[in-house]
């Protein structure tokens, strides 16, 4: 007896061994009412090839159109240097940062393992220790995403003055670094954060395009202000509430 | 500033401008049908552009570029609803926009209603099961490449497409009929 389910893999020529497959193939060529139940059954469930097709909103392909660009911007620039000016004094900079971050990274991990454990704290204690707890446990994402938006948010304010070549410089620099966070977000299983982020990448690339008037370059800037200070806004309330929370339950124990 | 990139590199950025132009309707449909969620599937798509972007020196043509893109595209859909926590999707599909068509009113009625069954019918089969069949219905992946993909093994995943395909058929078999009897008619 052939059931339905070896149809569907002869028919898909995936899953079954060599003997399963000329067994089938035989009882098909012998069974026409076999291959009248195969022919619906592809035919059912080819009704499925009719799901509706939506439309690309614009704005959507304009996104992605902008992430292509940027990225193509990146890849050309860093082509065109030289593998030494990698080495100039802003990557230096960011080096001793990335190696001391590391350093303290690790020492955090090491030594609450490894030092002597302290006397039972007292229940202000408790309260302050948990609550530095918690800041320590939120400064490390979170402190870095808060930098990096009010870093952006100042260079904001400078690229308004600075000239084309450099504004230029700093928004790509900017898009990267966003780029960057909506990656860690994503991992951090973030994913509102991580699509709130690469949704500046369209506004950043409009402050880009020389081309646009200044009162869409002034239009696009307040809106993207805006953004960064409703996202700063909310990372300030889950920290609160987190911290509201601790203590809350520190002074139910 | 664009003009600048395209005397650089005018073939490659042009050549996936056209491709997004011409092929990003199907790599975003195929990642909604994943992950029924339109930024899910908008992600999956930017993600996959850019991996796409970054190993840009290995395509040789575009029909090989738009495989890939839509073979990374519909991962990157089953890694982002890998992470994201699960969610019910009674309403998700409401607001579906049929694709315009030059057909008669009463086809494209009838296309519309039967549309909106396969998308019922789809609604009822488990993320697994969508999934398994969407990928090997839809999308022709060998049974082993949907295994490495989604988790498991190929004898799960032959599980979950049977399941699918008995609940899809119990829903799909009155339009078979109905298309058999127009094709009597």
């Amino acid at each position: 007896m052939i059931s339905d389910d070896d149809l569907l893999l002869y028919q898909y020529n995936d899953g079954l061994d060599a003997a399963d497959r000329e067994r089938i193939r035989n009882a098909l060529a012998a069974q026409p009412e076999l291959r009248v139940r195969m022919q619906r059954l592809m035919a059912t469930l080819d009704q499925s090839k009719n799901l509706p097709e939506t439309v690309v909103p614009e704005r959507v392909r304009l996104r992605w159109q902008s992430s292509l660009e940027v990225a193509a911007n990146a890849s050309i620039k860093t082509q065109m240097q030289p593998r030494f000016r990698h080495l100039s004094w802003r990557y230096g900079v960011a080096a001793f940062g990335v190696a001391a971050l590391t350093v303290s990274v690790a020492l955090s991990v090491y030594f609450p393992r490894t030092v002597m454990p302290p006397p039972a704290p007292s229940f202000t204690n408790t309260i302050e220790t948990n609550l530095a707890a918690h800041q320590q446990q939120a400064s490390g994402y979170e402190r870095r995403l808060r930098w990096h938006l009010l870093e952006t948010e100042q260079q904001l304010d400078v690229i308004v003055e600075a000239s084309r070549e450099m504004r230029a410089e700093l928004i790509e620099k900017v898009i990267l670094e966003n780029q960057r966070y909506a990656s860690a977000a994503d991992r951090a299983n973030e994913p509102q954060l991580a699509r709130v982020l690469r949704s500046f990448a369209p506004t950043l690339v409009t402050l880009n395009d020389e081309r646009i008037a200044k009162s869409e370059f002034d239009g696009a800037l307040a809106q993207l202000k805006f953004e960064l200070k409703v996202v700063q806004a909310r990372l300030s309330k889950v920290t609160t509430a987190a911290i509201t929370n601790t203590a809350a339950n520190v002074s139910h124990a | 500033m664009f003009a600048f990139l395209r005397r650089q590199s005018p073939q490659k950025l042009d050549q996936f401008h056209a491709l997004l132009r011409d092929r990003s309707v199907r790599w975003y449909n195929a990642c909604l049908r994943i992950t029924r969620d339109s930024e899910l599937a908008e992600d999956a798509v930017q993600d996959a552009l850019l991996k796409a972007w970054a190993q840009r020196a290995e395509f040789r043509g575009e029909a090989e570029l738009d495989t890939w893109i839509h073979r990374i595209a519909l991962n990157a859909a089953i890694d982002l609803m890998r992470r994201r926590a699960p969610l019910l999707y009674d309403d998700v599909d409401a607001d579906l926009q049929m694709a315009a068509a030059s057909i008669s009113p009463e086809t494209q009625y009838a296309n519309r209603a039967l549309g909106q069954d396969i998308v019922i019918a789809m609604g009822k089969l488990t993320e697994m099961e969508r999934q398994c069949f969407l990928l090997k219905h839809l999308e022709g992946w060998r049974l082993e490449e949907i295994a490495a993909s989604l988790g498991g093994n190929t004898n799960n995943i032959k599980q979950a497409l049977f399941r699918a395909v008995r609940k899809l058929r119990v829903d799909m078999n009155e339009w078979n009929e109905l298309n058999e009897r127009r094709g009597e008619t």
